[in-house]
């Protein structure tokens, strides 16, 4: 499972006014977070490895 | 990116879940940014959807527009995969003459032989099944072998090459070897299943409830204390549901008791103080095996509740109804979920109808009498 941000390329002008609004840049950092999840790519039994006393 | 599109979108709470199909991954997002790829997808081009996103959201065009170029790379981008060129190597690879262990196991009308090379593989698979052992027979339906050579292990279905894994990844041999024998009870081929799941299914012969948890929060035990109140095991730790029912299938393996449960199931379950005890040392387990109640193999039964369990010593009983968004975050990645498109879809619609619940319990009983409630729909 990994979270990701996609990079935005953003000018300290253009920052400062987008911060005038900060509802709005949250909406903006909210779009571009995102999380991924991986399902197993094999089925597996949960990890038990035998020793040798049994 | 006008081509067939390789996502699929499944609107979940606040959330959208896209799935992709390069990578067999499952990307959570904000609507709005599923509904940008799914533009994408439908051949928008890029200024088209970045003027209205910046204007919904008084942005500049080009940061916009950065942004959109970004999210298409990243869902372009491919994920390089670790593909081991196995089967060149199994043809070099001469199968042992002498298997020192035969066993034979009889699932519904099916005779298994299993050939093990040594004392090693045997311990590897034989006591989840021992209950299922007869004594030797003719014509079996089916052979399996299993060896080890150069600190790695074969394995063989029918005279057929399976797969091979080092001695690291012996737990995905071990999920091989139930997902073959699954295939063959229930003569299902792997792209016929949507999921394998790490979970224990209990049933009351109409419907199953799926229990999940860390390793460790106490589902084998959960499930030991049901089936001795009434309910059926369906299947622990490796819980497989198919493509085309949606339905939750029996496996006959048998469930693993941890050393600490003892004292909770033994009154319960005399034979366990009479059972066989396995080592596990790199994870500091010690298990028994405890035979599941359920002798019906070819069983299979729909499944709309899925349980958080969690066991914890003093705790009063904790019982809630959960996102299901959260409850994807906590399944997924402990999942095999099929690769195959049409398989994605069934998987994201049969969530989309779970009901996903929390339950933290040190009192049998409660915790008994709640998941009673659970499958009477009396909540």
């Amino acid at each position: 499972m990994e979270n990701r941000q996609i990079k935005r390329k953003i000018s300290r002008k253009d920052a400062l006014r987008i911060l005038g609004n900060y509802g709005k840049y949250t909406a903006f950092t909210a779009i571009g977070t995102y999380l991924i999840l991986s399902p197993r790519k094999a089925q597996a039994a949960s990890p038990e490895v035998p020793g040798t006393e049994f | 990116m006008k081509r067939n599109p390789k996502f699929l979108f499944q609107k979940i709470e606040d959330k959208t879940i896209v799935w992709s199909e390069h990578a067999n991954e499952y990307l959570l997002l904000e609507d709005t940014t599923a509904t940008i790829i799914e533009r994408l997808c439908a051949g928008d081009s890029i200024q088209k959807i970045a003027t209205e996103l910046a204007h919904d959201l008084e942005l500049p065009l080009d940061t916009a527009i950065d942004f959109i170029v970004d999210l298409e790379k990243e869902i372009k981008t491919e994920k390089a995969e670790k593909t081991l060129k196995t089967a060149a190597i199994a043809t070099v690879i001469k199968k042992p003459k002498l298997f020192e262990y035969i066993k034979y196991y009889k699932v519904n009308e099916l005779f298994f032989k299993v050939a093990f090379s040594s004392e090693y593989e045997l311990y590897l698979i034989h006591p989840k099944f021992a209950h299922l052992e007869v004594a030797s027979k003719n014509n079996p339906s089916h052979t399996f072998t299993i060896f080890s050579k150069n600190q790695c292990i074969y394995f063989y279905v029918d005279n057929q090459f399976i797969n091979t894994w080092n001695h690291k990844e012996i737990h995905f041999f071990q999920g091989k070897f139930s997902m073959e024998f699954l295939q063959k009870i229930h003569q299902k081929e792997e792209s016929q299943w949507l999921g394998v799941f790490h979970a224990s299914a209990v049933s009351n012969g109409k419907k199953a409830v799926l229990f999940l948890g860390d390793s460790g929060n106490g589902k084998s035990t959960s499930l030991a204390l049901l089936q001795a109140n009434g309910f059926a095991c369906l299947a622990d730790d490796f819980v497989p549901v198919a493509s085309k029912t949606q339905e939750v299938y029996s496996f006959p393996a048998a469930i693993s008791i941890k050393k600490n449960s003892l004292e909770t199931l033994l009154p319960l379950y005399p034979q366990l103080a009479h059972s066989a005890e396995y080592h596990f040392k790199g994870l500091n387990k010690i298990v028994r095996y405890l035979q599941p109640n359920n002798a019906d193999f070819i069983s299979h039964l729909p499944c709309k509740d899925v349980v958080f369990i969690k066991y914890e010593k003093n705790s009063d009983l904790k019982f809630d109804k959960i996102s299901k968004m959260n409850a994807f975050i906590k399944l997924v990645p402990d999942s095999w979920l099929s690769p195959i498109k049409e398989n994605a879809q069934l998987f994201l619609e049969w969530f989309d109808g779970l009901n996903c619940y929390q339950i933290t319990y040190s009192e049998n009983e409660k915790m008994i009498a709640t998941v009673s409630k659970i499958f009477k729909n009396k909540l």
